[in-house]
């Protein structure tokens, strides 16, 4: 069975690119789309570019899907906690007597987080490289950076085209 | 932690002792600040002299009967009866619920489905599929004008430092969050997303949709 249609199926079993589908068929980009569903549309995107780039076999991309969004996923996770806690410091720094206590134990949370986020993606990468030959291995990392990139492009394209239309709007009599 | 809550309150715990006269309240010197630590504290103990009010009969005008010792003895095995019937009440309804067509139709047809969908790919022969390549070749770098190089980190006139310079001066908090929402790191993307406007979003949406849709973005290069 050819590996592209396994990426596709099993993308659409998990849900990755029904949303977008979904939404096009029925021409509803005017519809808010939350930071969320961009974020599942990004780890879609991820998921099969990795497949092209790594040149996965079928065996090796049925093993690889869930290490890859367990990584994707841990990061996440890893950055929503930390942020949450990073808004409770920025929080207590804008009291005129901040708690020192309490400004410990925030810290002392974030030292925590960083050290299991950095525990859980090593469990992620040693997961992903099992299923990996050696020089894949090496393709994903500088995969990754280069997805990183590019996903940034796209924001900045996205970005770019609305001002673009807001300067067309505002330039029409 | 010395009993103060997230706002510097005093709390609950440490309001019941003063009350209680367990700690004395000079020993908390936020309370001689604070008006709604005082406040509490004084309803506080209102309402513990009121409740021992109550418990004294010369104070309380309706005495509650104690129970007899028959409803005593009898209290554990209605107790354990009702538990009883609950549970062969829930599991009925378990069953029911689950062999009703309704539900039941719908899953056995779906997992039937999956199962001639696994049968029949499997015996799909793989056939080469020449998929043209992808417009956006992510392994080549070079392909990605729009990213101009990094600054050295630390150098004098680095655009990030003058950033952070600003922050609490003439940029807000926010305004930050929109000028570091270009930080490429992993996981930045996330942050970067957030700080998109609706509109922006929605070109996002539609840019990835394009990328997705691509016959390219499911074929090998």
């Amino acid at each position: 069975m050819n590996g592209r249609w396994i990426a596709a199926t099993v993308l659409v079993v998990m849900g990755f690119v029904a949303p977008a589908r979904a939404q096009a068929r029925a021409g509803a980009a005017a519809e808010d789309v939350t930071p969320a569903e961009l974020q599942r549309m990004f780890d879609g995107y991820s998921i099969l570019q990795a497949q092209e780039s790594l040149k996965l076999s079928d065996d090796q991309y049925a093993k690889f899907l869930p290490r890859f969004k367990a990584l994707l996923d841990t990061r996440r996770q890893t950055l929503q906690q930390r942020t949450r806690v990073l808004n409770s410091i920025r929080r207590l720094l804008m009291e005129a007597q901040p708690d020192e206590g309490m400004l410990r134990d925030a810290l002392k949370q974030l030292q925590e987080i960083d050290t299991r986020g950095e525990a859980d993606a090593k469990r992620a990468y040693e997961g992903i490289d099992q299923v990996l030959d050696l020089r894949q291995q090496a393709k994903f990392r500088v995969f990754e950076e280069q997805m990183e990139r590019r996903k940034l492009a796209m924001v900045t394209e996205a970005r770019a085209r609305q001002a673009n239309r807001l300067n067309r709007q505002q330039q029409k009599p | 932690m010395n009993g103060c809550s997230h706002m510097g309150h005093l709390t609950p715990a440490l309001l019941v002792d003063l009350a209680e006269g367990i700690k004395a309240e000079h020993s908390v010197p936020h309370l001689s600040r604070c008006d709604a630590c005082r406040r509490a504290l004084a309803e506080l103990r209102a309402t513990i002299a009121d409740v021992a009010g109550r418990g004294n009969p010369e104070n309380s005008g309706s005495d509650v009967p104690e129970p007899s010792p028959l409803f005593w003895d009898h209290l554990s095995s209605r107790v354990h009866e009702a538990i009883a019937e609950q549970d062969a009440l829930g599991r009925a309804g378990w069953f029911e619920a689950w062999s009703r067509p309704l539900v039941s139709l719908p899953i056995l047809t779906a997992a039937a489905a999956a199962a001639v969908l696994f049968v029949v790919t499997l015996h799909t022969p793989t056939v080469p599929n020449p998929i043209p390549a992808t417009s956006l070749p992510i392994l080549q770098g070079a392909l990605l004008p729009s990213l101009p190089p990094l600054e050295p980190l630390g150098a004098p006139d680095d655009p990030a430092l003058a950033l952070m310079a600003d922050y609490g001066t003439s940029l807000g908090w926010d305004d930050l969050r929109e000028e570091m929402a270009g930080v490429s790191h992993a996981g930045g993307i996330d942050e970067a997303v957030i700080t998109l406007s609706t509109e922006e979003r929605q070109e996002l949406q539609l840019l990835l949709e394009e990328e997705m849709t691509q016959p390219s973005a499911l074929g090998a290069s």
